[in-house]
């Protein structure tokens, strides 16, 4: 391969694929752009700021005692000049403590992602957490959900996908956030005594949102199989000392031998439901809507249908191997075309600017504090999609007008207080881009009153905005 | 050349809402507001059924400190003290009231019961909103006071959203050089232009107002519906509800806050006011009793409030299913009678003309009411209430 097309392959596997350039990332790309990404194919991990699941019901356990004490000592602190008085009013000071780690795990993400030198693995990162869509709509799911991310996510981003189901759908986050933590088979011996039924809720998102899709072909009574085979997956309760977290139900769980889209499961426990996730997991009808969406999130709204179909057919040679399906799609063509189909997400443009810019160190904490705000502005708050399909893929969910607008006034701002980067725009440019910049955008920055606004046009221009 | 006359001389080509309505017809197309109220508003406390002697049994003290001064209405009933506006529009007959309805969830957490209220179905799409299916079916533009495009207003439909931000405005020239940088790029051209237009409009006439409280997104609402082939239709969204404890003195914000904002909303929308129905919803109402720390639990039954120039109103409609312990849904919720769904179909179909077809494709198996809830002048099609 030539040099000439190394150069234009590294700045797609950079923008496309990665995060923007962050230092000479560009360069390091240019030896190899397909082998740049591939070597990026590892977990991201957590070293010093981890926090588990395990200490996260701690704090639970903690908050919940908190507040039946203060219930149990009558209010003498009326008039406390703490602000925040949570919807129910309780809980004041426990709930700080959450909202401490909350923020910590919230922001650390963002940094991570600022600072990655695995930008592409980031971007894995981005997707499947949003695969698995969990809003932080209650003060368990504050904390809970940035832990799916890392702890059920993150470890098998690069490997089979029946894996990450498995570990999502047994994460508290998604039984929690998806209401199965009460489902209770009517035949179970619970179900029998308090006459407590299923919520099909959580059966019915892993059929159409993280396995078959909408279209897989599966009917109300597969929901009502998969529904009853996951009855008795469940969390642990303030009082449970042995176990935090996941806990499987035996009085809650349905008996009996199940059957789901024509397979039958024999009785039994927690691995009936893992063994229909399994093959869910492994059906090509998965395959196919994952591998699909995953196109659709890294080179084009409407991808090449060969490649979906080459993603699919290695999906189901190796019963879902994600880290086998995405090498078919670095080593295909059709992600490389110059054409750049994609219009970046709030968090992808913020994340690359800021990377592009060089953000130091010595940031944190204040301006992770007002990105998250400005993500919120631009209506991408990490974990806030409100919906378990989570935040929409396409280009047409971002490009509206006043989208534009606030990317302007933020990308203004953004260069005002960067200034500590003493690279001028054409040379952050051509970190970016080499010698592949828009004429257009380069005569503009060169025109441009001062080397502040050039960087505005810079992060501004659609060389920059579409990947 | 500054930047309303550059505006004025580049933009005078492009229309910033595409407006096929109007185009074809040049008829002022009815507006309309769909507002949410997220957490469960307490609609006994908004609309106190004050002739109902079972009242003063369930929660007397969330009562005695507000019916002395409570608006009265028809039927017995009278409007929260802090809602002066709504009880002046009811007497000017643009308020109707509709007591003991239901969104149709059947559910008592909030966020299943919003996506149900704002998608319309019985069984929550999340991508499909009750809103953008009636926007289907009428053609006409849509903005959403939101960062994202919220579920009522989600599906094939396209809708701006605007919110305001945290942002420090750019100003100078960088707009000219964006527009003459995205000259070869034509959707963000056109984005900027849209996006400057809707920044003029605010800025020109209301020194846009950057807080997000609710009377300033009101306005902002208003004005943006009111310029020149702006939307015909706006979903603003105001929360903080769900009233487990003090509700006497939370709510008094509450009411005082929506008040406040129909207000701004009205001046706003100037002419456009007699053009406008304001729905206004919550996803369930509240308990009957009024709990142990002076506020009321997740119930069943609210009420609705529809409002505007356009709204036949000065009444008080909906059957009222009695307080009595028997007459309670599970013992303690108010029963609903009617669902929102019915009134809203009622508007969609006499205020936009939505057909009988149409409409259930809104809100599939929940037949509008036949009640007028437009003003008959209004009406443009007799046949409509049949």
């Amino acid at each position: 391969m030539s040099r000439m097309n190394n150069d234009s392959e590294a700045v797609i596997a950079v923008n496309r694929f990665g995060l923007g350039a962050r230092g000479s990332e560009l360069a390091a790309a240019a030896r190899d752009p397909r082998q740049w990404l591939t070597q990026q194919m590892v977990s991201p991990s957590y070293g010093a700021s981890r926090f588990t699941t395990v200490a996260a019901f701690q704090q639970f356990s903690e908050y919940r005692q908190r507040i039946r004490d203060q219930r149990k000592a009558p209010a003498q602190n009326e008039s406390s000049n703490m602000q925040d008085k949570g919807p129910s009013g309780a809980g004041i000071a426990p709930a700080k403590v959450i909202r401490q780690t909350q923020r910590a795990l919230i922001f650390d993400g963002l940094w991570q992602s600022i600072m990655s030198a695995e930008p592409f693995s980031i971007r894995m990162l981005d997707f499947f957490s949003n695969h698995f869509s969990v809003s932080m709509t209650s003060i368990q799911l504050n904390v809970l959900a940035p832990l799916l991310e890392r702890d059920a996510v993150a470890p098998h981003l690069f490997g089979q996908f029946e894996d990450m189901l498995i570990a999502v759908i047994k994460h508290p986050a998604i039984l929690v956030y998806l209401d199965n933590t009460q489902s209770t088979g009517p035949a179970s011996r619970v179900g029998k005594k308090r006459q407590r039924g299923l919520n099909e809720n959580l059966a019915r998102e892993i059929l159409e949102l993280h396995t078959l899709g909408i279209d897989g072909g599966y009917s109300l009574g597969d929901i009502r199989e998969l529904a009853r085979a996951l009855s008795g997956w469940s969390i642990s309760r303030p009082r449970d000392k042995a176990q935090k977290g996941f806990v499987y139900r035996r009085d809650m769980h349905e008996p009996g031998a199940r059957t789901l889209l024509g397979r039958r499961y024999r009785d039994g426990d927690v691995e009936q439901g893992e063994q229909m996730l399994r093959d869910l997991a492994r059906h090509p009808a998965t395959g196919r809507f994952v591998c699909h969406k995953l196109a659709q999130h890294l080179v084009s709204d409407m991808p090449d249908e060969g490649l979906v179909d080459a993603m699919s057919a290695q999906w189901q040679q190796t019963n879902g191997n994600l880290g086998a399906v995405i090498r078919v799609l670095i080593a295909h063509d059709a992600s490389w075309r110059e054409e750049r189909q994609k219009f970046k997400t709030p968090r992808e443009f913020v994340i690359s600017t800021l990377r592009a810019l060089e953000i130091q160190e010595d940031s944190p904490p204040r301006f992770l504090r007002q990105l998250h705000r400005h993500l919120r502005d631009m209506g991408q708050a990490p974990f806030s999609s409100g919906s378990p399909a989570g935040y929409p893929i396409s280009n047409r969910h971002w490009d509206g007008a006043d989208a534009l607008m606030k990317r302007i006034d933020w990308a203004n701002t953004v260069v005002a207080v960067s200034a500590q980067s003493n690279k001028s725009a054409l040379e952050i440019s051509s970190r970016l881009f080499s010698t592949q910049l828009n004429g257009a955008t380069r005569q503009a920055m060169e025109r441009a009153e001062t080397d502040r606004q050039a960087r505005a046009l810079l992060f501004l221009s659609p060389d920059f905005q579409r990947r | 050349m500054n930047r309303r006359q550059w505006l004025a001389a580049v933009g005078s080509s492009l229309v910033c809402w595409h407006n096929r309505g109007a185009a074809l017809t040049n008829q002022k197309t009815p507006k309309l507001v769909w507002l949410v109220l997220r957490g469960a508003m307490d609609g006994l406390h908004a609309v106190l059924p004050l002739a109902d002697s079972d009242l003063l049994r369930h929660r007397d003290k969330l009562v005695t400190a507000v019916q002395e001064r409570a608006h009265p209405l028809d039927r017995g009933f009278a409007l929260h003290p802090a809602l002066p506006t709504l009880a002046k529009l009811y007497r000017q007959k643009e308020l109707l009231t509709i007591v003991a309805t239901s969104s149709g969830a059947k559910t008592r957490s909030h966020f299943r019961a919003q996506d149900i209220l704002e998608s319309g179905y019985n069984r929550a799409d999340n991508e499909s909103g009750w809103l953008n299916r009636a926007l289907e079916a009428k053609r006409g533009q849509s903005l959403a006071v939101a960062h994202g495009v919220p579920i009522s207003l989600r599906g094939r439909h396209l809708t701006q959203t605007w919110y305001p931000d945290h942002f420090v405005e750019s100003k100078g020239d960088l707009f000219e050089r964006l527009q003459s940088l995205y000259s070869e790029d034509e959707l963000l051209s056109q984005r900027l232009m849209s996006g400057l237009q809707t920044r003029d409009k605010l800025s020109v006439i209301d020194q846009v107002n950057r807080r997000n409280r609710f009377a300033q997104l009101a306005s902002s609402c208003g004005t943006l519906m009111r310029a020149q082939g702006g939307p015909d239709c706006a979903m603003l969204q105001l929360e903080g509800w769900d009233t487990h404890q003090g509700q006497v003195r939370r709510l008094q914000t509450k009411f005082s806050e929506l008040d406040a904002g129909i207000v701004s909303l009205r001046t706003a929308l100037r002419n456009e006011w007699d053009n406008t129905v304001v729905i206004v919803a919550t996803e369930f109402g509240r308990t009957v009793a009024a709990n142990g720390t002076l506020g009321t639990d997740h119930g069943t039954g609210s009420a609705l409030f529809l409002l505007g120039g356009a709204v036949a109103g000065g009444r008080v409609l909906g059957e009222w299913p009695g307080l009595k312990k028997s007459e309670l849904f599970m013992g303690r919720d108010l029963a609903p009678t009617s669902d929102n769904r019915s009134w809203i179909g009622a508007v969609l179909k006499q205020h936009w003309q939505l057909t009988d077809q149409q409409l259930n494709n809104v809100f599939p198996e929940v037949p509008p009411v036949r009640e007028r809830v437009i003003k008959s002048d209004l009406v443009r099609d007799p046949t409509v209430l049949g």
